[in-house]
C-alpha cells in the first residue's frame, strides 16, 4: 500500500495543472453561492482528475465543478484549517484514517439512502465498505484501495537459485541471505522506514499476513499480551536488520519516493508495498527492471500468508454544503456507476495507473484484466484483495497519535534499541495512556 | 502663538502607533486567542469534549513523557547549535576583520547560506547526507575517510548531530554580521595602543576585542536561541523528528500536535511553554551582561 | 660585511587567517555548489556513485523546463514545476513589499527609541521582542481565521502582513541601535534652518541612517522570502504560492527528480543571494549599531 507521507508521497503525488479557481482568491466563503461545487483532493495526477471531471461537465452540463488540488503533505491540515474556518469544499478525498476524526468534528455528512449509493456498497469488497462506514453509517464512496503485497525481482531471486517467491518470513530470509552471501546484494530488502505522517502499511500487513492483530475489535491493545503475533514480527524484523542482516539499516532513512528509486534501480531484491507500484516497476519508460518485477502473497510467521491488509480512500460528502443534489452527483459519478451500469472512474484509474479497484465486477472486465497482466499476475492481484482486511482500530480518536508512535518504536526495533517485548509493552502502554487522554 | 509641542511621551508613542497598531492587531489578537485556546481541552477529533480546563494542560506537561523528552532534545540541540556557531561566527567574523585578498568574496559566501529558506536548506542537505548516493558519503569514500556509504542519518546521534549541522550552516551568516559589525566598530587607536604595548594576539583580543563584542555577542545569543527554539523547516525536511524521537524537539512535537493530531489545547500550551523558556534565557543573558554594564535599551 | 637582514617574521597571522578564510569558503560554498552542480545534470548522473563532481552531461534542461516543460517533464511533477516561475515572482512582490512596510514602520518606531526618553520605553521594547518569542505553530490557526474573515486568504497581503510583523521587532532594534549613532548635531542643525520634522528625516536624517535602513530592509525581506509555514497555510495558488511552498511540493510529487528540485532550490536562492551580495557593505556597516559611543 502507498504511504503518502509529508514529502516525498508516493502518496500519489501531483503533477497536472491546477487550473484552480480557488474562490478563496479573496473570498473564502464556504460555498461560491453560484451554484459551483467545490471540489479538493490531494495533488495525485491532478491532470488526470481535471480530465475525468471534464467528462462529468460534458455528461451534466447543468453542474460546475471547481477543482483544487492540494500538496499531499499538507492535505490532511488544510482541510482541518479549511473546516475550521467554514470554508471546506462541499466534497473532497477522505483518507481511511481520517474518517472517524473528520465525521465526529461535523465535517461530514451520511450518505446512506442518497441514489446509487446502495448499490455501490453491494458491490464491493466487504473491507472497503466496513472503512467507509463509521458508527453504522456510510460516509464515502470509493475512490481506491489497495492492498499490501510481497514485491520481489525474479531476476535477481532466478540468479541465486529460486523460481517461486518465499511464503513465510523464515524463507524470506533465507532467500535474502543466498542473495546476500552470493554477492548480488548487500541488503536485499529494503522498507520505508523513514518517519512520516501516514501509516507505515507494511508493518500491519506483516502482522496480518502472520494470522495477527494489533487490538481486538472494541480497540482494546492485544499486542502485548493475548497475541504475540506482533513480537514475534518485532523479533523477525529486529534479526533481518541485526543478525542476518539482510534488511538495509539506511531504511530508517527511506521515503516512499526513494524506494521506489532504489527498486526501479535493481538495488532491492524484496519489498513490501502496494500493488499498485508494480506498474511503475515494469514501465520500461521508468524502470530499469520492468518486466522482472513480479507480487506475491505477504509472507508470515506461519508456513503460509494468513492474508494482508487493505486501506480505502474515499470521496465524501460536506456537511454544511450547499450545493449537496449537485455535490452528489459528483459523488455517484466519481465514486459509484455511471449511467451504464460501468463503474467509470474506477476503472479509469485501474487503466491510467494501477489504483486498485473496490468493484468486485471489474476484476473479471476483460479491459482490467488485460492491462493487469501486463504489470502482474491477475490471480494473485485478486487474491490479495480477496484476504486482505482493514485495520479495525481506525475509529479511535488517537489512531493517528498510535501509529506515530509505533513508528518510533520499529526504528528502535530495528536498530536493535529495544527488545521486541519492551517494544510491544511501550506500544501497550501508550494505548492504554491515549484510550485515557481521549475519555 | 506658538503651538504647545506635543510633550516627549506622546510624541514617542505617536511614533510608535502604526507599529504598535500592526502588531496588535495581527499578532497580539492570535496570541491571546493561543493562550485563551491553551486553557481547554480542545481537539478536533473529539469536538463535544471542549471545554475549559485551567491550567490542566501545563500541569499534565510534568507527566507529558513526549514533551519532557522534547525538551530534552531542544535543549541539547540548542546548547550544540548555539556553541558552534558562536565558535563558527566568531572565528569567521574575525578573519573577515582583516584585509586580505579575496575578502570580498569571502563576505559574499558568507551571506549565502542566509538566503536559503529552510525547506530548500533541509532538502539540499538531505541530498548531501544521503545513504544511498549522497555527496558527503562521496567524498568521505573518495577521501579514504570511510570504507563504504553511510546511513548518517539513521543513528539517533548521527541526524541530531547532522541536523544541528544543516541548522548552523543555515543561520551562521545572521550572526557573522552582527559580529562583524561589532568588530567593525572597535577603534584602531586601541589595537595600536595595545601593540605598543606588546600584548600578544591572546591579550589584544582578550583585553581589547572581547569588551567591545560583549553587546553584540549578547544579540547574537539572544537571536540564536529564540530560533534555534522555534527552528523547524529543516529538522523537519530532513528527519522528520526521527530516528525514534532523536530529533524531535518541542518545536516539532508542537506541530504534530497541532496540526496532525489536531490537539489545539495541549499544542497551544506546549507553544507557550517554548515561548516562557525563551523569554526566560533571554533576560538571563540580559542580566548577565546589564550588570557588566553593558546593555542598554 | 655581510649585511644582517631584518629579522623575517613568519607571517603566522597571515598564514591562519588564509587558511581559515580557504576552510571557511569550502564549508560555505560547497554543499551549495552539489546542488547547483546537480541542477545541471540529468537525473540519473545526479544519484550515482560515485558522485560527479563536476556534471559530465551538463544541461540546461531542468531550467528549461520551468519555462517549456518538455514532455518527459510534464510527466514529472509538472504542476510544481509550472508553478515555479509564478512563485518566484510572488515571492520578489512579497519580500520587497515587507521590507518597505518594515522601513516605514520601524523608522518611525525606532525614532522614537533613539531619540526620546520617554516612559515605558524599555517595557515597549521587551514586548515587541517577546512577539517574537511565540512560535509560529502557535497562533497561525487563530491567523488564519483572522486572514479568512478579511477575505485575505490566498492573497499577497495577508503574507505581507504576517512577515511584516514577524520582521518588525528585529528591525525596529536594528533601526534604534543605528539611529542613535547618527550624531544629533544634523538636526539640530537642520531645525536651526527651520525644517519641519518630515522634511528632516527625508532630506538630512536618513540618508545618513541608510547603512542601517539597508540592513533592516535586507533582514526583512530575507525574512519574508524565507518564510515557510505562512505561506503554506495562507495561500493555495500560483496566485500567491511563495517559492519555499513550491520548492516542498517538488519533494512531494510522486516522480519528483532529484534534479528538478535542485534547480528549483537554486532559483529559490538566487534573489535573495543577490540582494546580499549588493548591499553587502551598507549591511555590515548597518549592523555597526550604537556601540560607537560618541
Amino acid at each position: 500500500m502507498n504511504a503518502f507521507t509529508r514529502r516525498e508521497a508516493l502518496k500519489l503525488a501531483g503533477l497536472g495543472v491546477s487550473a484552480s479557481f480557488l474562490a478563496a482568491c479573496g473570498e473564502g466563503g464556504g460555498g461560491s453561492g453560484d451554484g459551483t461545487v467545490r471540489f479538493e483532493g490531494w495533488d495525485y495526477e491532478a491532470q488526470l482528475v481535471q480530465q475525468n471531471l471534464d467528462r462529468f461537465a460534458r455528461l451534466n452540463k447543468d453542474i460546475r465543478v471547481s477543482y483544487t488540488p492540494i500538496t499531499s503533505a499538507q492535505y490532511v491540515q488544510k482541510v482541518v484549517a479549511e473546516f475550521t474556518g467554514d470554508a471546506g469544499p462541499d466534497a473532497l478525498y477522505v483518507y481511511d484514517d481520517s474518517l472517524a476524526g473528520w465525521v465526529e468534528a461535523g465535517y461530514l455528512q451520511p450518505l446512506d439512502g442518497l441514489a446509487g449509493v446502495a448499490d455501490v456498497y453491494d458491490s464491493i469488497y466487504p473491507s472497503n465498505a466496513e472503512t467507509m462506514t463509521y458508527k453504522g453509517k456510510r460516509y464515502g464512496l470509493p475512490y481506491y484501495t489497495d492492498s499490501q503485497c510481497l514485491i520481489y525481482n525474479a531476476e535477481i531471486l532466478g540468479k541465486a537459485g529460486f523460481t517461486t517467491p518465499p511464503k513465510s518470513l523464515d524463507e524470506l530470509t533465507r532467500q535474502a541471505l543466498k542473495i546476500k552471501n552470493d554477492g548480488l546484494l548487500e541488503y536485499p530488502i529494503g522498507m520505508t522506514a523513514q518517519l512520516s505522517d501516514t501509516w507505515w502499511a507494511w508493518v500491519w500487513g506483516l502482522v496480518f499476513a502472520s494470522g495477527g492483530e494489533m487490538f481486538a475489535d472494541d480497540h482494546t491493545p492485544v499486542l502485548k499480551s493475548k497475541d504475540p503475533t506482533t513480537k514475534n514480527v518485532f523479533a523477525w524484523l529486529r534479526d533481518a536488520a541485526n543478525k542476518s542482516k539482510v534488511l538495509d539499516p539506511a531504511s530508517l532513512q527511506l521515503l516512499p519516493v526513494p524506494l521506489d528509486n532504489a527498486m526501479m534501480a535493481g538495488q532491492y531484491a524484496f519489498t513490501i508495498g502496494a500493488r499498485y507500484a508494480l506498474r511503475t516497476y515494469n514501465d520500461p519508460a521508468k524502470s530499469k527492471v520492468a518486466g522482472r518485477m513480479k507480487l506475491a502473497l505477504v509472507p508470515g510467521l506461519e508456513d503460509e500468508s494468513k492474508g494482508t491488509v487493505s486501506n480505502t480512500r474515499m470521496y465524501g460528502l460536506s456537511a454544511n454544503t450547499q450545493v449537496k443534489d449537485k455535490a452528489v452527483k459528483l459523488l455517484t459519478y466519481l465514486g459509484g456507476y455511471d449511467r451504464d451500469k460501468v463503474p467509470y472512474t474506477a476503472k479509469f484509474w485501474f487503466m491510467q495507473r494501477g489504483l486498485g479497484f473496490t468493484f468486485t465486477d471489474l476484476a473479471k472486465d476483460p479491459d482490467v484484466v488485460a492491462a493487469l497482466k501486463k504489470f502482474a499476475d491477475p490471480v494473485v492481484y485478486q487474491e490479495l484483495a480477496e484476504t486482505a482486511h482493514a485495520r479495525n482500530v481506525l475509529d479511535v480518536p488517537w489512531y493517528t497519535e498510535f501509529e506515530t508512535e509505533m513508528h518510533k518504536v520499529v526504528q528502535q526495533v530495528l536498530t536493535d534499541q529495544a527488545t521486541p517485548e519492551a517494544a510491544v509493552a511501550s506500544l501497550d502502554k501508550t494505548a492504554g495512556d491515549l484510550k485515557k487522554k481521549y475519555s | 502663538m506658538p503651538r504647545k509641542p506635543w510633550s516627549d511621551n506622546v510624541r514617542a508613542y505617536a511614533l510608535n502607533a502604526p507599529a504598535i497598531i500592526v502588531i496588535s492587531l495581527l499578532v497580539a489578537y492570535p496570541i491571546g486567542y493561543s493562550f485563551w485556546v491553551s486553557l481547554h481541552r480542545d481537539n478536533l477529533k473529539q469536538p463535544l469534549a471542549k471545554r475549559f480546563i485551567g491550567l490542566d494542560n501545563y500541569l499534565s506537561l510534568f507527566h507529558d513523557d513526549a514533551f519532557l523528552a522534547s525538551l530534552r532534545v531542544s535543549a541539547l540541540f540548542v546548547l550544540v547549535v548555539l556553541a558552534f556557531t558562536v565558535v563558527l561566527a566568531m572565528t569567521l567574523a574575525l578573519v573577515l576583520n582583516e584585509t586580505f585578498r579575496g575578502r570580498g568574496l569571502l563576505l559574499s559566501l558568507a551571506l549565502l547560506p542566509w538566503a536559503m529558506p529552510g525547506v530548500v536548506n533541509g532538502l539540499m542537505w538531505r541530498t548531501v547526507f544521503d545513504a544511498k548516493t549522497g555527496a558527503l558519503n562521496g567524498l568521505l569514500t573518495q577521501l579514504g575517510l570511510v570504507d563504504g556509504y553511510q546511513a548518517w542519518l539513521t543513528s539517533g546521534t548521527g541526524a541530531f548531530f547532522f541536523t544541528a549541522m544543516a541548522q548552523v550552516w543555515n543561520t551562521l551568516p545572521f550572526s557573522v554580521i552582527i559580529l562583524l559589525a561589532g568588530l567593525a566598530t572597535i577603534p584602531s587607536e586601541l589595537y595600536d595602543a595595545a601593540k605598543v604595548d606588546r600584548a600578544g594576539v591572546l591579550r589584544r583580543f582578550g583585553q581589547v576585542t572581547m569588551p567591545w563584542l560583549t553587546h553584540p555577542l549578547l544579540i547574537v545569543l539572544i537571536l540564536e536561541t529564540m530560533n534555534a527554539f522555534r527552528a523547524f523547516d529543516t529538522i523537519y525536511v530532513l528527519t522528520g523528528g526521527g530516528p525514534g524521537s532523536a530529533t524531535t524537539t518541542i518545536a516539532l512535537l508542537d506541530v504534530r500536535t497541532v496540526l496532525t493530531y489536531t490537539d489545539f489545547g495541549l499544542g497551544s500550551a506546549y507553544a507557550w511553554v517554548i515561548t516562557l523558556i525563551t523569554l526566560v534565557v533571554s533576560i538571563g543573558y540580559i542580566a548577565l551582561l546589564y550588570r557588566r554594564g553593558n546593555f542598554e535599551v | 660585511m655581510t649585511t644582517v637582514p631584518l629579522r623575517y617574521r613568519v607571517p603566522w597571522k597571515k598564514i591562519v587567517v588564509y587558511v581559515l578564510a580557504v576552510l571557511f569558503a569550502l564549508y560555505l560554498v560547497l554543499p551549495f555548489y552539489w546542488i547547483v552542480a546537480m541542477s545541471f545534470m540529468p537525473e540519473a548522473d545526479a544519484v550515482s556513485v560515485p558522485p560527479q563532481w563536476i556534471p559530465e552531461h551538463p544541461t540546461l534542461a531542468n531550467y528549461l523546463g520551468f519555462v517549456d516543460p518538455s514532455d518527459a517533464q510534464a510527466l514529472v511533477g509538472s504542476r510544481a514545476i509550472e508553478e515555479t516561475p509564478y512563485s518566484l515572482l510572488n515571492s520578489l512582490v512579497v519580500a520587497a513589499s515587507t521590507a518597505l512596510l518594515n522601513l516605514v514602520l520601524a523608522t518611525f518606531a525606532a525614532y522614537s527609541f533613539s531619540r526620546i526618553r520617554f516612559r515605558g520605553s524599555q517595557l515597549l521594547l521587551v514586548l515587541y521582542l517577546i512577539t517574537r518569542m511565540v512560535p509560529g505553530i502557535a497562533i497561525i490557526i487563530p491567523f488564519y481565521l483572522l486572514m479568512r474573515e478579511f477575505h485575505l486568504l490566498d492573497t499577497y497581503l495577508a503574507l505581507i502582513l504576517s512577515y511584516t510583523t514577524f520582521a518588525l521587532p528585529i528591525t525596529i532594534w536594528i533601526l534604534k541601535d543605528f539611529f542613535r549613532s547618527v550624531p544629533r548635531e544634523l538636526e539640530d542643525a537642520a531645525r536651526v534652518d527651520r525644517c519641519g520634522w518630515f522634511r528632516t528625516m527625508w532630506s538630512v536624517f536618513l540618508p545618513v541612517a541608510a547603512p542601517g535602513l539597508v540592513a533592516a530592509a535586507v533582514f526583512s525581506f530575507m525574512t519574508a522570502w524565507n518564510e515557510f509555514m505562512f505561506a503554506l497555510f495562507l495561500t493555495s495558488t500560483r496566485a500567491a504560492k511563495t517559492i519555499p511552498v513550491v520548492a516542498a511540493n517538488f519533494a512531494t510529487d510522486f516522480n519528483t527528480q532529484y534534479t528538478v528540485m535542485a534547480a528549483a532550490g537554486v532559483l529559490a536562492v538566487l534573489p535573495p543571494l543577490l540582494l546580499a551580495l549588493v548591499f553587502q557593505r551598507k549591511l555590515v556597516a548597518g549592523m555597526a549599531a550604537g556601540s560607537v559611543k560618541g
